[in-house]
């Protein structure tokens, strides 16, 4: 094993918290960041995918373009609100935690709304037959559907986590990269590589990338099986 | 009497040509109807207009004297009075009772009287010991009996059958054709679909011929 591969693994595997405390605040904020998209990303999937026909193309065309916009516009857009002279300045939330956890519940929102919506959408059609006929509301029929789909909302919920933990522009832009408070696994990995500490900024990486194939693996084993696969 | 159930020239389509039609259809409650025709001459299609689970291309469909529209607020309060078991049935997840119990859910039967009609109805298909297995792991004809209990415990003024007897074991006929035979002695207007009119010979007393749209 050469010199720097060892170098990386005892940083890793030494517990220092100049690599596991990005990474606990990367898994911490991009967890409470799907959480909170949660509740608003699914029934709007739901709304998207079986809802109202008049609703459909306009919500799904505006989620569309939400999924589009980079994490970085989103974190500028947040800055300017959340900045001392923004209109939501006065609750101080800039450069904290709380700060990148509501950036990225808006970069987790997409993911979770269309992922529902595909699920709800491809439906059985019995499912909204047997619903209806069986005297179901609009919000009832939600909630068994949502039963119907239950794995691929854990996948959602999974995919959303992963966009959340991956992305740098909120976390930069809206945390401000502050050591042992709003540094998260993607503000080091730009930090370390900019000054050149490529020992640290490969452990950060290969945490980044590890977390990256356990939420692949986790959808996996969520979402619901093929027939046939 | 005046018709539970009633349509007037009815038409669906689908991919631009008549996938099924209907000119005339009225249902008194408490009496059975069946709706026979040949494979793909559209049965299932005309039982889901009139379950108001899909809108007609044209023509009027009436549950208990009120002509549905096309408001999708009005046809769900309609929904309430009419429901439809489907040929293939979808059971959702959960318990075989569980299935049962969510058209009363529906309907804000309190749990405990929820419980207790879903098991009297499992009971009187003769699957009252299915109660609580998974739903999705049940046989065709267990689904079948299964389904056929959530559509009659809600107990609603017009039934719809899509071949309800078709994917039943032969010793579980009587058993359901007793079911629906309480439903129509309690009022209930009864309409069901069948290839062959013998599958409902002494249920139905009239027969509704359907053409298929082809032959038209």
């Amino acid at each position: 094993m050469t010199g720097e591969a060892r170098g990386v693994l005892d940083l890793v595997l030494s517990g220092s918290p100049e690599v596991w405390g990005p990474a606990g605040l990367s898994l911490s904020c991009a967890a409470a960041a799907a959480l909170l998209a949660a509740p608003l990303g699914i029934p709007l999937g739901m709304l998207v995918g079986a809802g109202p026909q008049r609703w459909r193309r306009g919500l799904r065309a505006l989620v569309d373009a939400g999924l589009a916009v980079p994490t970085t516009a989103i974190a500028l857009v947040l800055y300017l609100l959340l900045s001392r002279r923004g209109w939501f300045g006065e609750a101080g939330l800039l450069f904290t935690p709380a700060a990148i956890v509501l950036g990225q519940t808006l970069v987790a929102l997409p993911v979770i709304v269309i992922l529902t919506a595909d699920a709800a959408a491809s439906l059985d059609p019995r499912v909204h037959w047997t619903a209806r006929t069986l005297g179901a509301s609009g919000p009832r029929r939600a909630l068994w559907y949502a039963g119907e789909i239950r794995g691929s909302l854990v996948a959602a919920l999974l995919s959303a986590f992963g966009r959340a933990a991956g992305e740098l522009g909120v976390a930069l832009v809206l945390g401000g990269n502050i050591r042992g408070s709003t540094r998260t696994l993607t503000t080091a990995i730009t930090l370390e590589t900019a000054r050149g500490e490529y020992e640290r900024a490969v452990a950060l990486g290969a945490l980044l990338v590890l977390f990256a194939l356990a939420v692949v693996a986790a959808v996996r084993f969520a979402a619901p099986r093929r027939a046939g696969a | 009497m005046s018709a539970a159930l009633s349509a007037r020239g009815i038409r669906a389509a689908h991919d631009g040509r008549t996938a099924a039609a209907l000119d005339a259809l009225e249902v008194a409650p408490g009496e059975c109807v069946a709706l026979v025709g040949p494979n793909g001459s559209g049965k299932s299609t005309l039982l889901r207009l009139l379950a108001l689970l899909e809108v007609p291309l044209c023509g009027e469909v009436s549950i208990l004297g009120i002509a549905a529209g096309p408001a999708e607020a009005d046809r769900e309060r309609l929904r309430r009075s009419v429901t439809l078991a489907l040929p293939h049935p979808w059971l959702f997840v959960g318990t075989a009772i569980g299935n049962v119990e969510r058209g009363l859910a529906a309907r804000g039967v309190p749990a405990a009287e929820r419980r207790e009609r879903a098991l009297r109805a499992l009971g009187d298909l003769g699957v009252a010991g299915l109660a609580h297995r998974d739903a999705r792991r049940l046989s065709t004809g267990e689904t079948a009996r299964v389904a056929l209990a959530r559509a009659l415990v809600i107990e609603t003024p017009v039934l719809l059958l899509d071949e309800p007897f078709a994917h039943l074991d032969p010793a579980a006929v009587p058993a359901a054709r007793a079911a629906v035979e309480r439903r129509l002695a309690a009022g209930t207007a009864v309409l069901a679909a069948a290839v062959d009119p013998a599958d409902l010979a002494g249920l139905a007393a009239r027969v509704v011929a359907i053409v298929p749209p082809a032959a038209r």
